[in-house]
């Protein structure tokens, strides 16, 4: 069967108990099923992108692990980033900044969207 | 056309498992099969059988039962999740060594494996934030 074009939409800020870590967990588990996993990091979730070092619950390092499951579409709304003042550079992980009509362009090349 | 439910909030604290049984109602009255229903997140705490609901409340998880067995519908709870929350079916509290079990059928405990399956084979994979 051909993989699907799996989105992740990762909408919440981090620190919200177990959700944040819960959804690496499934995003995860897509890409070691051989799905095409990509993630986009919109409105508060961009902070979940945010190194917040040793911080308990920092899901940012989780993150990191991405490119070892050969998940590299990683995205961000360019939106969200510049109302709170955030800069790509920042995070953790390498993003692409993308506008909303872009956001909306990769939401519809997508089989299945799975937001948080 | 087959569609497959992710269900994230529960019963207390989100609408998510109240519309999403009203999204399946009408998709099986249009004809259309419904696969397997996937309860992640906080949506795990449907499967707990010690919550009760005051009287005449709504139950979304008695009526999930119903509606599930009278179709055939997997209604499958992520495993991680469930242990989070003190949602135990007997084989994990056997192992955990917990005094108790609070899942019964038809909800059964899977591995987040069973969510992304039913996202890769089914027609459309709809989900119910809490």
């Amino acid at each position: 069967m051909k993989p699907r074009r799996i989105l992740f939409v990762i909408s919440h800020p981090p620190h919200r108990g177990a959700l944040a870590f819960e959804m690496l967990d499934e995003l995860l588990v897509g890409a070691v099923f051989e799905q095409q996993v990509s993630v986009l990091f919109i409105d508060e979730g961009v902070f979940q992108l945010v190194d917040g070092g040793e911080t308990p619950g920092n899901v940012a390092r989780g993150y990191r692990a991405l490119p070892t499951y050969d998940v590299n579409d990683v995205f961000v709304d360019a939106g969200s980033l510049k109302q709170r003042g955030l800069a790509a550079e920042s995070f953790a992980i390498p993003v692409r900044a993308l506008s909303r009509t872009a956001v909306r362009k990769l939401v519809a090349s997508h089989d299945v969207v799975i937001p948080d | 056309m087959n569609i497959a439910i992710a269900i994230h909030g529960d019963a207390a604290t989100s609408e998510s498992p109240r519309l999403a049984l009203r999204f399946a109602r009408a998709a099986v009255a249009k004809g259309h099969g419904i696969h397997r229903v996937f309860f992640y997140h906080a949506g795990v705490n449907l499967a707990n059988s010690l919550i009760v609901q005051p009287q005449g409340e709504p139950d979304p998880a008695a009526e999930w039962a119903t509606f599930a067995t009278e179709h055939g519908i997997e209604l499958t709870v992520c495993v991680a999740a469930a242990l989070r929350r003190g949602v135990l079916g007997s084989e994990d509290a056997a192992r955990y060594e917990r005094a108790a079990t609070n899942v019964s059928p038809p909800f059964q405990i899977v591995g987040l494996g069973q969510m992304v399956e039913a996202a890769i084979t089914a027609d459309r994979f709809v989900t119910f934030c809490a």
